[in-house]
Order: C-alpha cells, then sequence, then structure tokens
C-alpha cells in the first residue's frame, strides 16, 4: 500500500513562511491499496487537496480517529461529498450519548457551515465504531481506544502482508511509571506493535510537554520510545504544533538521533510525503 | 512486563486509582484482581508489586469477606462482586481479611468499569477502613 501525507500539522492549521516545508494542514493521510481502492485517515485541513484525485475510486473510506476541529474541518470541503454518484462512508468512534451522525452534523450545518449533511449529493454512509475489527475492502482494520480526550481511536492497517499504524492524537506514556517497557499498561502498544509504517504523534517540544501533561499529545523522544519498544519499521511523526517551525522540528529530529539509539528510521512528516509499505 | 495492553479506560482508571489518597482495587472482566494502590496495601497486607495479579480463583482463598456480625456473605452480595456480574454499583460495610490474617470492618463502594458500547471491562471498588 502507498500512504501520502495530506495534512501534518496539528490543533491548528498552520501555513505560513516557518512551516511551508513540513506543512501548514492539518491532519489527513491516504492509504491506498495497489487494487486502488482508498482510505482516508482523518479529515483535517489537508483532505481538501487530496478530494479531487478521489473521485476516479467511485467509493472513499473516511477513517476518523476523533471529532476535534483539527480532524474534521476538511469535510466541508472534500470533493466527494459534493459529487453525486460517488460512495462516501465516514467511519469514526461512537460515544456514550449521541451517534457519529448526529455529532458530525453539528459542524456541518448552520452556523458552522452552510450545507447540512442531509443535502450532500453523495451517496453517503456513517458508521459508528467501537474496538474491534472490520474489513475495507483489501484492509483489515483493527481500531482501538487510546489516551487522549474524548473518544479517540487509533487504528491499525494491513493490506496483504503490509501493515501500518495510524496514531496522530496519542499521550502514551501518561501515569504510566515504567513507560514505555509497561506495555501491559501503554495505550495503543497492541495496534503498533510491529507495524511496517508507525505514524505517531509527536506534537511537544520536551519544554512545552512539561506545562501540557493530560493534553493527550506526546514528544518525539516519546514516540521513539513507543517504536522502540514496539519494534516498527519505520516512525514518521505527526501532528506538529502550530507553533513549530520547520527549524524547530529539524533539531529535535536531529538532537533526537544524536542522544538515542535509532532501531528504525525517524522522519518528521511532511507534507507531500509518500511511503510505501511492503514486507 | 510486556504483553498486550488493557483498554484505556482500564489504564486511565488505574492511573487514577495511583494518585488517589484512599484505597482503590481493579478487577477486569474475568474478576483477575488486576491493580490496587498504594493506599490499599496496608488493608490486603502486601503491595501490587509484591504480588502482581491474582486470578479470580485464588481471591476467594486468599480474601475474606463476611457480614458484620462475622457470617458468610453470598457471593453476589460481595460489593466488588456485584458490580461486577450485575454491573451496578453497590456500598457495603463488610468485614475483611487481607494477607496479613487480620480482619477489618471497611466500607466498600464498588462500581462497574462500562466503556462505550456497553462493554464490560471490570469493575472496581473504594474502600476505607472503619474505625473500631
Amino acid at each position: 500500500m502507498k500512504v501520502t501525507l495530506w495534512g501534518t500539522r496539528g490543533s491548528l492549521a498552520s501555513p505560513g513562511s516557518t512551516t511551508v516545508r513540513y506543512g501548514g494542514d492539518t491532519s489527513c493521510v491516504e492509504v491506498r491499496a495497489s487494487s486502488g481502492e482508498i482510505l482516508v485517515l482523518d479529515a483535517g485541513t489537508g483532505l481538501r487537496r487530496l478530494g479531487p484525485s478521489a473521485l476516479s475510486a467511485g467509493r472513499v473510506d473516511l477513517l476518523l480517529t476523533h471529532l476535534h476541529m483539527d480532524h474534521i474541518q476538511g469535510l466541508g470541503f472534500f470533493a466527494p461529498l459534493f459529487t453525486p454518484g460517488m460512495e462516501v462512508h465516514i467511519w469514526g468512534p461512537a460515544s456514550t450519548a449521541a451517534g457519529l451522525k448526529e455529532r458530525l452534523g453539528r459542524y456541518l450545518s448552520p452556523p458552522l457551515f452552510p450545507v447540512p449533511l442531509r443535502d450532500l449529493p453523495c451517496k453517503l454512509a456513517i458508521h459508528d465504531l467501537l474496538p474491534g475489527d472490520i474489513e475495507i475492502g483489501p484492509f483489515s482494520i483493527n481500531a482501538d481506544f487510546v489516551c487522549h480526550p474524548d473518544f479517540t481511536l487509533g487504528y491499525r492497517i494491513r493490506e496483504g502482508d503490509a501493515v501500518m499504524a495510524y496514531l496522530p492524537d496519542h499521550e502514551p506514556e501518561l501515569g504510566v511509571r515504567d513507560f514505555p517497557e509497561a506495555t501491559r499498561w501503554t495505550s495503543g502498544f497492541d495496534l503498533v506493535a510491529g507495524v511496517d509504517l508507525l505514524i505517531h504523534d509527536a506534537q511537544y517540544t520536551n519544554e512545552q510537554y512539561a506545562t501540557r501533561v493530560g493534553w493527550g499529545h506526546c514528544t518525539m523522544e516519546h514516540a521513539l520510545s513507543l517504536a522502540t519498544v514496539a519494534e516498527v519499521g519505520r516512525l514518521v511523526t505527526f501532528h506538529h504544533d502550530p507553533s513549530n517551525t520547520d527549524e524547530m522540528l529539524d533539531e529535535i529530529a536531529t538532537s533526537l538521533r544524536a542522544k538515542r539509539h535509532m532501531p528504525c528510521p525517524l522522519t518528521p512528516g511532511t507534507e507531500g510525503a509518500e511511503f510505501v509499505v511492503a514486507r | 512486563m510486556r504483553g498486550m495492553p488493557e483498554p484505556v479506560e482500564v489504564i486511565l482508571l488505574r492511573q487514577w486509582a495511583s494518585y488517589m489518597a484512599y484505597p482503590v482495587w481493579i478487577m477486569n472482566a474475568g474478576g483477575d484482581l488486576i491493580y490496587f494502590n498504594e493506599k490499599a496495601a496496608p488493608l490486603i497486607g502486601q503491595t501490587y508489586d509484591q504480588i502482581g495479579d491474582i486470578v479470580v480463583d485464588d481471591i476467594a482463598a486468599l480474601f475474606e469477606t463476611t457480614d458484620l456480625d462475622g457470617s458468610p456473605l453470598p457471593n453476589d452480595e460481595v460489593p466488588i462482586v456485584r458490580a461486577l456480574l450485575q454491573r451496578e454499583p453497590c456500598f457495603r460495610r463488610v468485614r475483611f481479611r487481607g494477607f496479613d490474617g487480620i480482619w477489618r470492618i471497611i466500607d466498600t463502594s464498588a462500581f462497574p468499569i462500562t466503556g462505550a458500547g456497553d462493554r464490560n471491562l471490570g469493575a472496581a471498588v473504594l474502600f476505607w477502613e472503619v474505625e473500631p
């Protein structure tokens, strides 16, 4: 499968000269099967540019990790949703109260957005997801709740022998005394164990994290620690803080490579980057 | 130490329990004791780090719970068991004997750990020793 990063920023779209290289659009990743089927992971502002290239597929499955604004804001600008005959399936976390359709409708309705969900001309299906396994075309997907405020899923995706995991918003070390060795008490470990490609939260610098414990994110060092114990093939860090410039991200990665043993390649996620996941 | 993680709801509950200033005990959906915090150790008689998990079949042999008059409590009237099996909160004052063999009177408040989708993830109990 081929993985393309369309948006790598966290929390807030952050265009500008200091973020132009890693990118300013928020979370959106395309996963394209060798046979052409498309999964889209999250609907941040990066979704807008992905839209036109998805139209030829006839069907798109969009997996939302959670409903924070930086993960759904692109929905209103996603071309397949506005294309008659296009089949769009939106999958996202169930909650204990309202269904996914109702919760998405709070954004896709006035006064926040002029076009309500019911007026979209595509063939739209919305699926509430609980932890467990689903099959979508050639993809076998395992979803599980992970440590992040509000219902948030992480995904483990397999096509053939190739496996990737996507946990863009995740604070795995929160309160874990022996992180990352205490894998039993580390959220998300089963999703990421042994994957060929891990796309993982690394929003904060160590200094930023010190004042933001419990906000649901982690550092590049935390992500590397988890990737190390989980024996992943490649780590792509993701969900960069809006205030972290290209130079800062370079510096964090460079200093980490100098300080820590690198059991796998570490790549700060860059908008437009592509990865072929194969085994 | 390496193993598949507990559900995130249980992970977060354990984290919360580890910071609490009163005893907390957590069981998984199968009834195994999978954690108790430092404040629970004096009542149980050992620390969690010393004994680790206790499988459900061993719990009845290691700990004893009776009514205040010393009469045996039916299993389904033990608060943590009621929370686990009936999936409802339960409060009761009971006599409890831990590893140290000392009988104590404790107040227990047990509740089920029920996740989204009505998933049964276990039960937890908060307890306080009542002044003799």
